[in-house]
């Protein structure tokens, strides 16, 4: 009953790519796979697609709702110009348009499009007998657009245009082949219009630029450990110069070797990571509430720096596919853009500072009164964040007799640093000590 | 700055310590070797469902290729005091009866539910088993004293075929009709729909996944089934030769496999595709009652080096060595919090290797169990 009434609305519907019509049927995730190939100057896109992408379609069915591949050429050619239209390739001339195109129908058990080769090999090969049950929802239907050739080097852009609804279900792996023998993955979701499949280093540069600055930007955490970091030296530029130096040289040290995979691939580590960016955040506050020393800040900046870097790489797990060829660029313009966007929120911070704490007594109120706030904010992170940390992985990682001993060097080191800074407290007030 | 101060500095260091380390409880350390797989229950899995709804018996579960949990369960066995909301006039805030067949993804939200009777089919009186096949089509089985049939629906819900007919039995060399059939499995290479026959056949049977065509059956040892009366199981007797009702589960491993749930017979009898007997596992032999072999499935490492073992009558789980069938390790036990069971009926395994379970009786629910070491 449900498949008549989908049956009708779909008849009502122009043909293409189901929309938010049928938005309340569609399964929550809709994979799409693929393979863009350019190893030679004739460049093919292959695409798997579920069935149930192609409702408006109106494949021809028969008996409870499988689909009549008897009679299904003429719906095939809609559904081949549905896929077209939905997964554009575009070069520096505008889109391009297919000069050959097959397709077939492949149920739920085919595994063919594990790798490229396969298929291609499946979208040229025989189609399922005639007979075969597929039912009309359950199912792929794959596609292989042949392109004219290109001039050598030209630069591809994938663009999606899926209906609302349906675009932020879609997540689409393409796998890029390119001529030098490169093979890359890019993991995306139809809400991005524009993929470059193989960006050149400034695309690659300028993107991951933008990325550093919103990171920076809508990172509360890091902003939040910077304002505690500056609050007592507003009115030092040297020390302040100082520990922000210190605290960009530590982050930058840890992002690029992090962000290539030199870090720990188990899950404790990146919760473990944002745990003690919080706890910067705390141990600032801290420090400023209870007035200490700034000589040595930029010590402590640096090491937390080195943290903060962890954390900032983490965030490009998920972007770092789209640097291309480029990664080492990427990964300099994405620290150039947190430098960039450090620099604007001191720019707007330092003046109102200036306007908050200009006098000697509001000051230290006022430095005391921010510091508890955001070491209030940094300890709710810190224990919430220490909870997501997987303790059990980490044991098992570490062996159950070895635990404790991580435990307690932890433990350690965290005293340790405290006792540290106490003494360097103590040899700084030696000079005027002993005064009555 | 003081030592006062300074003093404050260290406790809130050591408070953070307390926090951001294990020590406080978030960890339990044990001495057991790291030689079997080991779980931990996800009490939040899955998530409360919608418009009131309340899962009654959960007869079954399975995984799908999308690593999607299906359960098949029983609304007909809430009392009427679980569903007061769903009575005329309604007598408490809650509940109704959820839909017998239940899709929920990997965090625990309710995907879609349907079921019940409809036209062209013969819905069962009390669900059992159900297994989501490799081109996505669910099969659902009943064991009530009237259910001799197999269901199979696409995943919509669409009725697509049935196996055998409702209040119609031929005994265990029928090769039409089912006795109150247990469970399914389909073998994705070839379509072929093997299933648990059952609580009152003593056998499996093979149909063509796709036309339902009978293909072939056997009994314990992979000798023809007999139905003759037989005593009460006794561990200290000779091994039966038949399987007892209800034969429970049928599992096909990758290496082609077939593994039998004998449940109350408290063994495991493993074949070929064809039917050749292999070998047999003996379970908890003394176990009486229920039986100890109610459910398995494997693990998702390549050789499938695990079988999982769901014991409803001593409530555990256990890991078994595939090679030779010895119990490496076992988790849970006869209890109603979670991570305990109450008549552990079913089992199944995603991609990950979690395991899901459900559970019968006054179990009423279904868990998972997070793998969280290998």
């Amino acid at each position: 009953m449900r498949a008549a009434i989908l049956l009708l609305l779909a008849s009502l519907l122009p043909a293409g790519l189901a929309g938010r019509g049928q938005a309340h049927d569609m399964p929550a995730s809709l994979p799409v796979t693929g393979f863009f190939d350019y190893t030679d100057q004739r460049p093919e896109l292959v695409l798997r697609v579920p069935l149930i992408m192609l409702t408006n379609v109106n494949l021809p069915k028969r008996g409870p709702g499988y689909i009549d591949l008897g009679r299904i050429d003429e719906a095939r050619a809609r559904a081949e110009r549905a896929v077209a239209a939905g997964f554009r390739i575009w070069t520096g001339g505008g889109p391009l348009e297919p000069v050959a195109v097959e397709s077939r129908i492949r149920p739920p058990s085919d595994r063919s499009f594990e790798t490229s080769e396969t298929a291609a090999a499946s979208v040229t090969g025989p189609p399922v007998p005639q007979a075969t049950n597929v039912f009309w929802n359950q199912g792929f239907f794959d596609v292989r657009l042949v392109f004219a050739p290109q001039a050598a080097g030209a630069d591809y852009t994938l663009r999606t245009d899926l209906p609302p609804g349906m675009d932020e279900r879609t997540l689409i792996s393409i796998g890029v082949l390119a001529p030098d023998g490169a093979a890359r993955t890019l993991t995306f979701d139809g809400t991005t219009a524009v993929i470059a499949l193989d960006p050149s280093w400034y695309q690659a540069g300028s993107m991951f630029f933008g990325k550093g600055v919103e990171h920076i930007l809508t990172g509360y955490d890091h902003l939040l450990f910077l304002l505690c970091l500056i609050l007592p030296l507003w009115r030092d530029t040297r020390r302040l110069f100082g520990v922000v130096t210190a605290f960009t040289v530590g982050h930058s040290a840890t992002l690029i070797p992090a962000a290539l995979g030199m870090v720990p691939a188990a899950a404790w580590f990146a919760p473990g990571v944002e745990a003690l960016i919080a706890l910067s955040i705390v141990w600032m506050a801290a420090e400023n509430v209870l007035g200490a020393g700034t000589r040595f800040r930029w010590g402590l900046a640096f090491g937390f720096g080195l943290i903060h870097g962890f954390g900032f790489a983490s965030t490009l797990g998920d972007v770092m596919q789209f640097a291309g060829g480029h990664l080492v660029v990427s990964l300099v313009f994405f620290n150039v853009g947190i430098e960039a966007g450090q620099v604007l929120v001191l720019a707007l911070v330092l003046p109102l500072l200036a306007l908050v704490l200009r006098d000697g007594r509001r000051q230290r109120w006022g430095v005391i009164l921010i510091s508890v706030l955001a070491g209030h904010e940094g300890w709710h992170w810190m224990t919430e964040r220490a909870g997501q940390i997987d303790w059990t992985g980490l044991r098992a990682a570490a062996g159950p007799e070895r635990l404790p001993s991580v435990t307690w060097l932890g433990a350690a080191l965290i005293l340790g640093l405290g006792l540290a800074w106490a003494l360097a407290a103590n040899r700084r007030r030696k000079p005027g000590g002993g005064a009555p | 700055m003081n030592n006062p101060a300074k003093a404050g500095l260290l406790t809130v260091a050591a408070l953070a310590a307390w926090q951001v380390l294990p020590s406080h409880g978030a960890l339990v350390t044990g001495a057991a070797a790291q030689s079997a797989p080991k779980y931990e229950v996800d009490p939040f899995w899955p998530k409360p469902l919608p418009d009131n709804q309340l899962l009654g018996q959960v007869a079954g579960v399975a995984v799908d290729g999308q690593d999607h949990i299906w359960i098949i369960q029983r609304p007909g066995s809430l009392t009427e005091d679980e569903m007061g909301a769903a009575l005329e006039p309604p007598r408490s805030e809650c509940c109704v009866p959820a839909p017998p067949v239940m899709e929920f993804d990997q965090e625990g939200n309710l995907i879609q539910a349907w079921g019940g009777e409809g036209e062209g089919y013969e819905w069962p009186e009390n669900e059992h088993g159900i297994f989501v096949d490799q081109n996505d089509n669910v099969w659902i089985a009943g064991n009530g004293d009237d259910d001799h049939q197999v269901l199979k629906f696409s995943r919509d819900g669409t009725f697509l075929m049935q196996i055998g007919r409702a209040g119609e039995t031929g005994g265990s060399n029928d090769t039409e009709l089912l006795g109150r059939p247990a469970d399914i499995e389909v073998d994705p290479t070839n379509n072929e729909a093997y299933i648990a026959d059952g609580y009152q056949n003593r056998r499996v049977i093979v149909f063509d996944g796709e036309t339902g065509e009978y293909l072939r059956h056997w009994g314990a040892y992979g000798e023809a089934p007999t139905d003759d009366e037989l005593a009460d199981y006794d561990p200290a007797a000779p091994a039966d030769r038949t399987f007892r009702n209800p034969v429970h589960c049928v599992r096909i491993a990758e290496d082609g496999l077939v593994y039998v749930c004998d449940r109350v017979n408290n063994r495991i009898q493993v074949f070929q595709k064809d039917g050749t007997f292999v070998e047999e596992f003996i379970g908890n032999k003394e176990t009486l009652g229920n039986g100890s072999i109610w459910d398995l499935d494997l693990s998702q490492d390549e050789e499938e080096r695990y079988l999982f073992n769901a014991d409803g009558e001593n409530n555990e789980i256990q890991t078994l060595l595939r090679e030779n069938g010895e119990v490496v390790s076992t988790f849970g036990r006869n209890g109603r919090y979670a991570g305990q069971f109450h008549w552990v009926h079913n089992l199944a395994l995603d991609s990950a290797g979690n395991i899901y379970t459900a559970e019968v009786d006054t179990g009423k629910r279904a868990q998972k169990f997070l793998l969280v070491a290998e």
